[in-house]
């Protein structure tokens, strides 16, 4: 079974630290570098997304709200990193459609928990 | 991957800062702050996820700020922008030293901390210390495990949003001695049962060492729309308790075990009506709806199939670059000889290989070539900054324009050109834009004007500073030239001579030395420096209009597409960039022998003839025609007479060597395919020494 998981995030040293942990983890994994590559790297192989907030061209949060709109990404676990842990952001991450959402700074430990919760 | 971090941080800096720069044209202007806001974010969370804590912080604060602004509640003032850059360049020099070890970083980030603090108006904290970063790791250790009532009742839509709640059970099975009794009241009979409405729940015993937080917390992403409750029941671990083991596993069939009304939760208990169920089974309820959902996914095939698109651009070191080019050189060499066998081979199976190694390689060198260039914008934006530093430390004001940024340039060309150019532009701001009275005095706006410029002409880019400045004083140079003895005091010397006179050694003109533009050590620097890279510097200048410096540059110094022509015996190459037309010799008509010019087309262009400048005495054979290859320098066209036109021929330059520094006609060599070696033309420089202004007058007028 497929444990493909898709990176979203404009800054590579972030898309970079993320895939190598994951990759690590022994999971395969896609890049884009916002929300617009994203949508257009989506496929059925993906079982997590994991994506930044703030992005140019796409930000995260039209991303989900796109993918969420998409009968076949309806059930998608969506990760959302965010730097501050304001509720608002989490709020609206969440009203758009986000699973869940880890607060920078974050350790590989953290990331893992994470999407451990979602694909295995 | 801190290399990239770097490497990273330093683009965003500058990203900003082109940002910032433009905001300070215009304050207004909201995208520009969202933009800065978003910079700084992103820089925010990298360093903090490098360790970069200090950093962090640092921008954090000024994020604040940014955010005031994009409220509304707080302006964007020159001293806040000022305020900015200046952090800008802290974090520059901080990337190294982020624990602010040395004392002149640690003093420089806490004013400035108290800077950017005063416009959030907060006050500044205690000097960031190391402590403050690691307060919540030093929570007292707890080594003793209490017991947790869980009551868990996912929302409807859990699965829908794409979380697995037994993945969650499993997480809190993994804190410690655990116990989970589903509920299964709800669930449906098989024909009526929605696979993607989550109907069960749980009520779970936990003994662990962590605390109530630690169990909300693996709930956080489901805590919307789910009853979730956490009860602390007792201070010990319950379940070494014989007897509470016993009646909770009891429970889970018909009731629960202990008198959980006196914890206030008897509501949530299940009235367990499907008996028999082993609690630590999962819930039919989930791992019956778990394969639905997954068919479901898998049939559903009408919606778009992704398409896999490459990363739209990669990191590649410059030295790969440089490799890939050398290669590729040769590789044209080598194609050079092929080709010349394969002619002479008349084989035609050989000549069409070769034919197609030479589009191959020509494209090739197309594409690596590519690579190697760089739009010059890089190396503007750096400029702006400059600009607005200096000029403001001089108490003038000035707008400074870029055009052309998009203009491609060799990267190591960019490379030697940026402390020339930031020379110039100190010269412009310190000797060639007048203070502000003067400009008043004049009659000139007030704020002065620097234009910086890039453009293609040939096989040239020409870059060109333009201020509105106070000009150059021919008679002023002219005085100082004799003072300092660079040149006689009974010299003739036309206008653009004594302009030229600037690039001389140790030639200052300022009357006061200021540290902007240092001790007049710099044109001949600058000069010599854009002679290495085979460009040119012309100078124009009128008193109070202003002053024009054009640097012209060869576009690509490797390898270049030229016609390769004859000469006796002797072959050259004319880059075909400069070249407008191909005429023969009888085409032409000689209107002037002495001035050469002549008319070919009904024009009147002056002409030069190779064989004479070249000193070439092979005899020339009665029944070659000669040739004209007409080329453009910018200014107008000139006809250059050779003996024959080979062809066209991809160029791979090899310098001349040291011993022919001086010599101007030549840019380089080639090889051509036999082992021959080619010369190749400036034809730049050749135009400019052997066609004089009046055989320009003479034909452009």
């Amino acid at each position: 079974m497929s444990n493909t998981l898709l990176i979203v995030d404009d800054s590579e040293s972030i898309r970079e630290l993320i895939s190598g942990n994951l990759t690590d983890a022994g999971y395969n994994v896609i890049k884009a570098v916002n929300g617009q590559d994203g949508l257009d790297k989506l496929n059925r192989e993906v079982k997590l997304i994991v994506t930044d907030l703030n992005m140019p061209i796409m930000d995260g949060i039209t991303m989900v709200k796109n993918i969420r709109s998409n009968p076949d990404y309806k059930h998608m676990p969506i990760i959302m990193l965010t730097t501050e842990s304001q509720l608002e952001k989490k709020n609206a991450a969440r009203m758009a459609g986000a699973t869940a959402w880890i607060v920078k700074p974050f350790d590989e430990d953290k990331l893992l928990g994470v999407v451990k919760k979602f694909v295995r | 991957m801190k290399a990239v971090y770097l490497e990273e941080a330093n683009e965003l800096l500058d990203n900003l800062e082109g940002a910032l720069l433009q905001l300070d044209e215009t304050p207004e202007e909201k995208s520009l702050i969202e933009e800065v806001f978003r910079i700084m974010h992103t820089l925010k969370g990298n360093s903090s996820m490098f360790g970069f804590t200090n950093i962090a912080e640092f921008i954090h604060n000024l994020e604040t700020v940014y955010d005031l602004i994009r409220g509304g509640k707080q302006q964007v003032s020159k001293e806040l922008i000022d305020t900015t850059l200046a952090s800008m360049d802290h974090i520059k020099q901080i990337v190294d030293d982020h624990e602010l070890e040395d004392n002149s970083n640690k003093d420089r980030h806490e004013s400035l901390t108290e800077q950017i603090l005063a416009y959030t108006g907060e006050t500044a904290p205690a000097p960031a210390s190391p402590a403050k970063q690691e307060p919540s790791e030093q929570e007292a250790p707890k080594s003793t495990e209490h017991t947790f009532y869980i009551h868990f009742k996912p929302g409807k839509s859990v699965v829908t949003d794409g979380n697995n709640p037994l993945y969650l059970v499993d997480e809190l099975f993994s804190l410690g001695t655990c116990k989970a009794l589903p509920y299964t009241d709800k669930v449906e009979d098989i024909d009526a049962f929605n696979p993607t409405e989550c109907i069960t729940g749980w009520s779970i015993f936990l003994a662990t060492e962590k605390d109530e937080g630690d169990i909300k917390d693996v709930f956080v992403f489901v805590e919307a729309g789910s009853e979730i409750n956490v009860e602390k029941i007792s201070e010990t671990n319950l379940f070494k308790n014989k007897k509470f083991s016993e009646k909770i596993e009891g429970v889970s069939l018909e009731y629960l075990p202990f008198d959980i009304s006196s914890l206030e939760i008897v509501k949530e208990t299940p009235s367990s009506s499907e008996p028999g169920e082993k609690p630590k089974e999962p819930a039919p309820g989930i791992s019956e709806k778990k394969s639905p959902t997954r068919t479901v996914k898998e049939t559903g095939q009408t919606q778009q199939v992704a398409k896999e698109k490459t990363v739209s651009s990669i990191r590649v070191a410059s030295e790969k670059l440089d490799e890939l080019m050398n290669l590729v050189s040769e590789l044209i060499t080598t194609q050079a000889a092929l080709s010349l066998f394969a002619d002479k081979q008349s084989n035609s199976e050989l000549e069409s290989i070769s034919e197609n190694v030479e589009k191959l390689s020509r494209q090739l060198r197309d594409i690596a070539f590519g690579m190697t260039l760089i739009p010059i914008n890089n190396m503007f934006g750096r400029f702006q900054r400059m600009v607005r530093d200096i000029s403001k430390e001089l108490g003038k004001e000035v707008a400074f324009i870029t055009e052309g940024g998009e203009t491609e340039l060799d990267k190591s060309i960019i490379e030697s050109l940026t402390d020339p150019l930031m020379h110039i532009l100190r010269n412009s701001l310190d000797h060639g834009i007048e203070s502000m009275e003067d400009r008043q005095t004049l009659g000139k706006p007030e704020r002065g004007t620097i234009v910086l410029r890039a453009y293609y002409s040939g096989t040239n880019v020409n870059v060109e500073i333009r201020d509105d400045g106070k000009g150059i004083d021919p008679v002023v140079i002219r005085e100082k030239a004799i003072e300092k003895g660079v040149i006689q005091e009974d010299a003739v010397l036309s206008e653009k001579e004594i302009f030229n006179l600037i690039f001389h050694a140790g030639f200052s003109t300022a009357k006061v030395i200021t540290d902007v533009s240092g001790r007049g050590v710099g044109m001949d620097v600058v000069r010599r420096n854009i002679n290495n890279l085979r460009g040119e510097i012309d100078i124009e200048s009128e008193v109070n209009v202003g002053t024009t410096l054009t640097i012209s540059l060869p576009l690509s110094l490797s390898i270049i597409d030229g016609l390769l022509v004859q000469l006796g015996k002797g072959f050259f190459v004319v880059p075909l960039a400069a070249i407008d037309k191909c005429y023969t010799h009888a085409d032409a008509k000689e209107v002037n022998k002495f001035t050469n010019i002549m008319e070919l087309d009904n024009e009147q262009i002056p002409y030069i003839d190779l064989r004479e400048i070249f000193n070439i005495a092979d005899e020339l054979s009665e029944d070659i025609t000669r040739q004209i290859v007409v080329v453009t320098n910018g200014r107008g066209r000139v006809g250059l007479i050779c003996d024959h036109i080979v062809g066209e021929y991809q160029a791979v330059i090899k310098p001349l060597g040291v011993y022919f520094k001086e010599q101007d006609h030549i840019s380089g060599s080639t090889i051509l395919g036999d082992g021959t070696v080619a010369l190749v033309f400036d034809t730049n420089r050749l135009v400019k020494k052997y066609v004089s202004k009046q055989q320009e007058d003479a034909t452009l007028s």
